[in-house]
């Protein structure tokens, strides 16, 4: 695939200075986009070639305008299931940022601007919630799974397996 | 009993009308008596206790619209349980605020919000930095409004003790502080947890990091993420932000107040 195409559906997007904040709807996971990520994911349109988009990343953002940083954006971003489709960086491509930084050399600030995408899961209400003990998650598996036991060691989430409240999920 | 908070009715129902006199101190901050009895939400409260004849066991029962909550024969865990399953009710469907499960003190007309899942430390370092001369404003939860201020939610402080079955309420005032009253703009976001023997020293976030260590610990990040994201956007454009674990909280206390002191200033991409 080498005119990638950005995922504009079921996402809230909000742009920050330097980074772009997205919210997958469907996901339920939020991403930061550093700046040359948000510039490569702004401008797959479908139209523009892997190519032309390493030129674009060139101009703005002062990197090598190397295809490498874009298939490096592009990886990111697939992972994060921001593109319509999933992407396969060509073979013998770097795939880590030490691979890409060997290869483009070392330019001092370099490592700061290239793409970078951060994930989270948002979290469920209950796992945002206080814990409780063991015995509340036993006592009432319904009102209580998903939140965190206080007092197992290691700390766990409570389940409702058929019902029965256990405070063996998820560490937490 | 029927009352308001954060714009969402709530009933009450007990089965003895003293034990709503217990009740009335474990309402979320800010809550109203409500005239109409129609109510978004309801509890219901059954003590139990000594029954009719000897030998027989009743148990105290808690129920949050049907769902039951509690059952135990300890009186004050049944209010326990009714306080908290309030308290995450408010939470999750406020109306017009945010909920973002954090500590909170006020710092020279700013906020310093410290966001994180619960046993992370959060109560110790609120409780030393109130200590250390910061106003009060929560041990739980951060209210924020959609123009990224922090409301007070001064709740009585949870202290957990080592080998106590559960947490001691601690009022801010005998920790020889006071409470908040007025909504403050966020300057600092602190993500960081105890570890045994940490130095201090705090590595800055940039603003997207800051929004997402906010969003991880929103209650209602699933349930209303455009209004979530714009308000941690905006929180995060005018706030500076740093992470790092820490030692011991009145040993970071001071520290954490001198970058109050400094300005906040924006949080910048982490060099």
């Amino acid at each position: 695939m080498t005119h990638p195409r950005a995922r504009r559906d079921d996402l809230v997007v909000q742009d920050l200075p330097e980074e772009t904040l997205v919210y997958d709807v469907a996901r339920h996971r939020a991403h930061c986009l550093n700046r040359t990520a948000a510039l490569v994911w702004r401008r797959c349109d479908g139209r523009t070639s892997v190519a032309e988009l390493a030129r674009c990343v060139g101009r703005e953002t002062g990197l090598p305008p190397d295809e490498e940083v874009v298939w490096m954006a592009l990886d990111r971003l697939s992972k994060a299931n921001l593109l319509e489709n999933r992407i396969q960086p060509p073979k013998g491509a770097p795939r880590s940022r030490r691979e890409v930084l060997k290869k483009l050399g070392a330019v001092a600030g370099l490592a700061v601007v290239l793409p970078a995408v951060q994930s989270i899961e948002a979290p469920m209400a209950a796992q945002a919630a206080s814990p409780i003990t063991m015995v509340a998650c036993q006592q009432a598996p319904q009102a209580h799974a998903g939140k965190c036991c206080m007092d197992t060691s290691p700390r766990r989430i409570c389940v409702n397996v058929g019902g029965v409240g256990m405070c063996a999920g998820g560490l937490c | 009993m029927c009352y308001s908070a954060y714009g969402r009715r709530i009933g009450i129902r007990v089965n003895r009308s003293e034990v709503l006199d217990r009740l009335v101190h474990r309402l979320p901050a800010g809550w109203k008596p409500a005239p109409s009895p129609v109510v978004d939400h309801l509890y219901s409260i059954w003590m139990g206790g000594e029954g009719p004849r000897t030998h027989v066991r009743r148990y105290h029962l808690v129920y949050s619209d049907g769902m039951q909550v509690a059952r135990t024969l300890d009186p004050e865990e049944a209010l326990e349980a009714f306080e908290s399953a309030q308290h995450f009710y408010v939470a999750e469907a406020a109306r017009n605020r945010l909920f973002v499960h954090a500590g909170v003190v006020g710092w020279r007309d700013r906020a310093i919000v410290i966001p994180g899942r619960s046993l992370t430390g959060k109560t110790t370092l609120v409780a030393a930095l109130v200590r250390a001369g910061a106003t009060y404003y929560s041990d739980e939860y951060a209210v924020l409004d959609a123009r990224g201020r922090v409301h007070p939610y001064p709740t009585p402080l949870s202290m957990r003790e080592a080998g106590a079955d559960r947490p001691r309420k601690v009022p801010a005032a005998a920790l020889g502080g006071t409470a908040g009253l007025r909504p403050l703009p966020v300057g600092l976001v602190l993500v960081t947890q105890y570890r045994a023997g940490s130095r201090w020293r705090p590595r800055p976030l940039s603003a997207g990091q800051a929004a997402l260590a906010l969003l991880a610990n929103t209650v209602a990040a699933r349930r209303r993420p455009a209004a979530a994201l714009a308000t941690l956007r905006r929180i995060a454009s005018g706030a500076s932000g740093i992470r790092g674990p820490r030692g011991e909280a009145d040993a970071v206390a001071p520290a954490i107040l001198n970058l109050g002191r400094a300005g906040a200033r924006p949080c910048r991409p982490p060099a």
